[in-house]
């Protein structure tokens, strides 16, 4: 299985009484994840299936990723927290030969990140920019992983060009 | 994680539709009133169309998800309701038990919490482009429409242009544009649908036919003369709905 763990774009910051879960991305956070998904096209990245967190940054930033999606997506609240039993049990009900991309959030990418390639939630090798991506490949447990590639979302924009 | 009230603008939101599927959730959950999982299916297929017209691709995989989940107990409840022998009610009924647990696990799934959440968080609509979005498919219906044999077209074109109608209906009802006679197109569709998928049922129920008990709803014979009429009924709703279609698109 191969995972593109992507941290949703740039958002804009709360208008006053709107919930953080309501933050829509900002047109440049738009515009420059727009330029990574070029990126990541231009890699050949494309994807069986996206699972995105339901906050509307992360719903936003995974339908930017529709272009490169030959099938679906879902939603899971398991990307809108730390990463435990049930994301793990959710992508080992996945089919081994899928590309899949996770769409959520800081920390949790990152302790994501760091779980499926070390066995341990310690992140702070794993900084994700908000745009970032992590392409990983091996199996979705503990340590099962190894890492193929950790583009900042500036060196995507600069492979779509 | 929380969400707030957005205070009215312009757009177009989709609170209510969202609203009355978080109501019939319980509903269709207890089992007592059909109309519960009917209602679910209903708010489900507004709200996709809402999706489409803002242009979503994500959540849509979900709705359906979830629309299918109930799809198998909506199906048998419509039969039921319709009245049929005791040996096609036996059958059915036995499917229902076994449908009931499928759709109870769908609604309580994560997934299902996930999409309520993701749905809640979403803007309202800019008008203008799903307006444009109508219009593309208001032509494209239309296509459809003329293409379409509904005296002796198979039954998968009347069902393709079912969902045609479905979508403009829903759409204009989002964008509070006359949808009365397409209404009446979708359900005369439906109500062909709804036969079709009797007529196959009492083919699959063998023992009516060879006990010589006829079904309450008719044989199959007699559910073919229904059908028959029933295409017309649904060619002169379309024939009816055409200048509303046109209006406003």
């Amino acid at each position: 299985m191969e995972l593109l763990l992507v941290r949703h774009a740039i958002a804009e910051p709360a208008a006053a009484g709107q919930a953080d879960a309501e933050r829509p991305l900002s047109a440049r956070g738009r515009e420059r994840f727009e330029a990574c998904v070029r990126g990541l096209s231009a890699l050949e990245l494309d994807l069986d299936r996206v699972l995105h967190s339901p906050l509307l940054r992360a719903v936003q930033t995974a339908d930017l990723l529709a272009d490169l999606l030959r099938g679906e997506s879902v939603v899971t609240p398991t990307l809108a927290a730390p990463p435990g039993s049930q994301l793990l049990a959710l992508l080992q009900s996945l089919d081994e030969d899928e590309r899949v991309a996770l769409v959520g959030h800081e920390p949790w990418m990152s302790a994501t990140c760091a779980l499926l390639l070390t066995g341990s939630r310690a992140c702070e090798s794993f900084p994700f920019k908000k745009g970032g991506v992590a392409w990983l490949e091996g199996r979705p447990t503990p340590g099962g992983a190894r890492l193929r590639g950790f583009f900042p979302p500036g060196a995507l924009a600069q492979i779509g060009v | 994680m929380e969400t707030t009230l957005r205070a009215p603008s312009g757009g177009i939101a989709l609170d209510r539709w969202l609203d009355h599927l978080e109501e019939h959730l319980p509903i269709a959950r207890q089992g007592d009133d059909p109309e519960g999982v009917h209602q679910v299916r209903a708010a489900a297929a507004r709200l996709d169309v809402w999706l489409r017209l803002g242009g979503y691709c994500v959540l849509r995989p979900d709705l359906r998800w979830l629309r299918k989940g109930a799809g198998a107990v909506r199906d048998i409840d419509v039969l039921l309701a319709r009245g049929v022998s005791p040996e096609l009610e036996a059958m059915l009924r036995e499917r229902l038990a076994g449908a009931r647990p499928a759709m109870l696990a769908c609604f309580s799934h994560p997934r299902t919490a996930g999409l309520l959440f993701a749905l809640r968080c979403l803007p309202p609509l800019d008008r203008e482009p799903a307006r444009r979005a109508l219009r593309g498919w208001t032509r494209r219906a239309q296509r459809r429409g003329r293409r379409v044999d509904f005296r002796a077209g198979a039954l998968e074109e009347l069902h393709g242009l079912r969902r045609h109608v479905r979508r403009l209906r829903f759409a204009r009802e989002w964008l509070e544009l006359p949808a009365r006679k397409i209404k009446r197109a979708h359900d005369e569709l439906g109500a062909l649908n709804d036969l079709a998928v009797l007529l196959e049922l009492s083919r699959a129920c063998s023992s009516p036919i060879t006990n010589g008990d006829a079904l309450a709803i008719g044989a199959p014979a007699e559910l073919v003369e229904r059908s028959a009429l029933q295409r017309v009924e649904a060619l002169r709703a379309w024939s009816r709905c055409q200048r509303e279609i046109s209006a406003g698109a």
